[in-house]
């Protein structure tokens, strides 16, 4: 458990990194007697901004009466959510009687996890570290559908995942992404500042989005068609002779065969596709490819779709045929940081045999960013950024969810029997939600570390509590995504019978038999390790800064090349042709809304009130989103006879879920937007199943069987699938009447 | 890239670093003269007042979808 936090009756006031969105502002927290009291803005002009109503709800959240203190072990069936409170020690002791009972029967692939380093944080890849030790690679996690895909994907292209440089950029590309006030708010603070610096803005969004309204340029996209519109860009930009010839010359392999891929994408074909007109596509090609400089920073959009890996690569190419990779302005390939000892290297990838690798689930269809495809970037990956494995933002060497979540069903192609969930809530963070129910009901020992129960917790056999962001210490660098390091302090006390998710791993493996992989007693003594590069321990450095920055450095390829097979930024990649998949990027359609099924269904979509399926219990976020709302356009509206504050529900060929309908002149019509992540925490004491999950979670809408997949990856299409809308008679029962009241 | 706008970036290339070299010295939790006099520069360069965003705090009445 967490070390006693004694701060003597002291005010306490900290540097701590927010971890309730995946973004990490710094700010400054207070605490009186060991409990944070209040959570505010950093006081260091660059980062004041840098806060949401989300981050200094913190003390709502880290001291609720809900909060879990104390282990939980199931007393009734799997599911009916009544426990016997047990000490940490003995719950610990039955873990692993039980772990090691499973890995005995199944072998140690039959042992699977899901973890969400936004939310824990301080792992520091010893989840990873613990499943290599035991020799399992079913490690899944929801950065499969949001940014680590992205990295993997990435990789491919030109061995790392760039940072945009928004500070010197003098265009932004948003394909979807919606950085508001509230949502993402240092990337809508550094859009800001770009556009100060005179940088234009281009959104691609079927919605008049908060971003779109103030654009230079908004593309109406048809949803999920971004690969489309990626090569009517570069046919403008190939046609037009708009590309840094130089470094395409130099530096790529494949234009040639890429040229004629793209011929096939005439504009009059991409303006059918996408719904864009063509003289939209070919001005906005033309304002992105002529800049000084451009980025087009990550979109949770591109990372979840059928065509998912062709979109991400086509951003690839966009960036380097332009010549905005690793140059002032456009996209830094920051690579690991010298003074910290990257999560890549606290995994020990090295130690899980190829033969356990083999059987990694999912990289048989789907390999992207599975060990089958990373491993073929090893060699280059350590002669461009010096160590075999770069697990930038946790994302590259991952088991595919829905592989895992069928075999945990069905036992094929093997049985999984034992699955841990850490800071995750499973049951609603996938597609297809319904067969992750049957797959964790198929389980011998399910363990949810949480800091709320949740559906997923109350589905588990032991429940224990974990720590949140101002009860622990830190070191913060983005998942090796940035070159930054930002200090965490601890200024409150954890649960007494808590735990940090690291203390978790390390406790778990000592009484497994393989705690010399976990030689660190405690977060700090992990810390110091970490550091030991830069010459400080933590204590030193948390008294010299609260943060430190790596120097840019600009075109680091020319030194070693870039971390791909070939050296170069591949366009066509070796990587892609070698697993037998199409070595370029192309278009595949996703199936059309029907008569029957009119709408193109978007979901998981972020509300600012929430993150993922976070904060429902949280009175003074949730009254700012006291209910879901399907967004749809005026015309479908009317067609389907249907009112702003109605309830409908909406129907998709895999599930169906309740929403209140908002009619909004923003939308794009025919096209109907859902957000991700719905459950009502307080229904837990009502009938409802597992407090209210598949009411109106979006993860029961979309399907997930391997055609309905990206083909590389095996992401689901959330972007753009068949729905209908039914007009119903009210909310369900069951809702906080007080959030109601406020409709 | 011509000549020119080749010696352009490379200028601003050096000018990012220093602005690094400079922001880490804000970030300094004992300012030593020099981390002040960088703090001092940046204060007039950034100009950002302290935030007044009412909703940041949660007291006040809240409006749902707002
Ligand atoms: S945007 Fe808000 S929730 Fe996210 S890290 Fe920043 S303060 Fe926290």
């Amino acid at each position: 458990m967490t070390a006693a936090f004694n701060p003597e009756g002291k005010v306490v006031i900290g540097d701590v990194v927010c971890t309730i969105c995946d973004i990490g502002c710094q700010l400054k927290a207070e605490s009186v007697d060991g409990v944070v009291t209040k959570v505010r803005p950093h006081d260091h002009p660059m980062l004041r901004k840098n806060v949401c109503y989300k981050g200094t709800a913190a003390p709502h959240i880290h001291n609720h009466a809900d909060r879990l203190r104390v282990p939980l072990k199931r007393v009734g069936e799997r599911g009916e959510d009544r426990w016997e409170e047990i000490s940490y020690e003995q719950a610990m002791d039955e873990i692993a009687e039980r772990l090691k009972a499973v890995v005995d029967q199944y072998g140690p692939e039959a042992f699977a996890a899901s973890t969400s380093g936004w939310n824990t944080q301080t792992t520091h890849g010893c989840d990873r570290r613990f499943m290599n030790a035991l020799g399992s690679p079913n490690w899944i996690s929801g950065v499969s559908l949001c940014a680590g895909n992205t990295a993997a994907v990435n990789k491919l292209t030109y061995g790392w995942f760039p940072m945009p440089d928004f500070g010197n950029t003098k265009c932004v590309v948003l394909f979807g992404h919606n950085p508001r006030k509230h949502s993402w708010t240092p990337i809508y603070n550094a859009i800001n500042g770009a556009r100060a610096n005179g940088a234009k803005v281009i959104v691609i969004d079927p919605r008049v989005s908060d971003q779109a309204e103030t654009a230079d340029l908004h593309l109406r996209i048809t949803s999920g068609t971004d690969a489309v519109l990626c090569f009517g860009w570069l046919n403008v930009i190939i046609t037009e002779e708009l590309y840094d010839k130089d470094f395409v010359e130099n530096w790529t392999v494949g234009f040639e065969e890429l040229k004629e891929r793209v011929s096939e994408f005439p504009l009059e074909r991409v303006e059918e596709i996408t719904g864009i007109p063509r003289d939209l596509i070919v001005e906005s090609a033309r304002m992105y490819a002529t800049a000084k400089s451009a980025v087009i920073p990550w979109t949770p959009i591109t990372d979840m779709q059928l065509n998912s890996t062709s979109a991400i690569r086509l951003h690839s190419i966009l960036r380097a045929l332009t010549g905005n990779l690793d140059v002032i302005g456009g996209e830094m390939l920051g690579g690991f940081n010298p003074d910290y000892i990257p999560e890549s290297k606290l995994q020990l990838h090295e130690l899980l045999s190829d033969e356990q690798k083999a059987k990694q689930l999912g990289s048989d269809l789907h390999p992207a960013y599975t060990y089958r495809a990373q491993e073929m970037l090893k060699e280059a990956t350590k002669r461009a950024h010096g160590y075999e494995y770069a697990d930038i933002v946790m994302g590259c060497y991952m088991a595919n969810p829905s592989a895992v979540f069928r075999a945990m069903e069905s036992g094929d192609p093997y049985p999984v029997k034992a699955f841990f969930t850490l800071g995750n809530n499973t049951l609603l963070s996938y597609p297809n939600q319904h067969r992750i129910h049957r797959a964790l009901m198929n389980q011998d020992l399910i363990v949810a570390h949480e800091i709320f129960m949740t559906p997923t917790a109350m589905l588990a056999d032991y429940v224990l509590p974990g720590d949140v962001f101002t009860e622990r210490n830190h070191v913060a660098d983005s998942w090796s995504w940035s070159t930054r390091l930002t200090l965490s302090q601890k200024v409150a006390n954890p649960p007494a019978e808590g735990s940090s998710t690291y203390q978790f791993w390390y406790d778990l493996a000592h009484r497994m038999g393989f705690g010399e992989y976990f030689p660190w007693n405690t977060l700090e003594e992990v810390l110091d390790h970490r550091l030991s590069p830069s010459g400080m321990s933590f204590e030193e450095f948390s008294k010299v800064a609260h943060m430190h920055a790596q120097e840019p450095e600009y075109r680091s390829y020319e030194k070693a090349g870039f971390g791909t097979p070939s050296g170069k930024v591949e366009l066509y990649s070796s990587v892609l042709e070698e697993l037998g998949f199409d070595p370029l990027p192309y278009y595949r359609e996703a199936p059309q809304p029907s008569a029957e099924y009119p709408y193109r269904v978007f979901t998981g979509v972020r509300e600012d009130s929430f993150f993922q399926t976070g904060q429902r219990q949280i009175k003074v976020l949730r009254k700012r989103t006291p209910v879901p709302r399907f967004f749809i356009h005026p015309e479908d509206a009317e067609r389907d006879g249907l009112s702003d504050g109605d309830w409908a529900v909406l129907e998709t060929q895999t599930g169906q879920v309740q929403a209140m309908v908002s009619v909004q002149e923003s939308m794009k019509s025919g096209h109907l937007r859902v957000p991700h992540g719905w459950w009502y925490p307080e229904m837990r004491e009502e009938e409802s199943e597992l407090s209210g999950a598949f009411i109106s979670s979006d993860a029961v809408l979309c399907p997930d069987e391997p055609e309905d997949l990206d083909y590389e990856q095996g992401i689901p299409h959330f972007k753009g699938f068949p729905g209908r809308l039914r007009r119903i008679d009210g909310p369900p029962v069951g809702i906080d009447p007080e959030m109601l009241d406020l409709l | 890239m011509s000549k020119e706008e080749l010696k352009a970036r490379k200028k601003a290339e050096r000018r990012s670093k220093m602005m690094t070299r400079m922001a880490n010295r804000t970030f300094s939790k004992d300012p030593n003269f020099l981390d002040r006099m960088a703090m001092r520069t940046l204060q007039k360069r950034v100009r950002s007042t302290p935030v007044d965003d009412p909703e940041l705090d949660h007291d006040g009445p809240i409006k749902p979808f707002e």
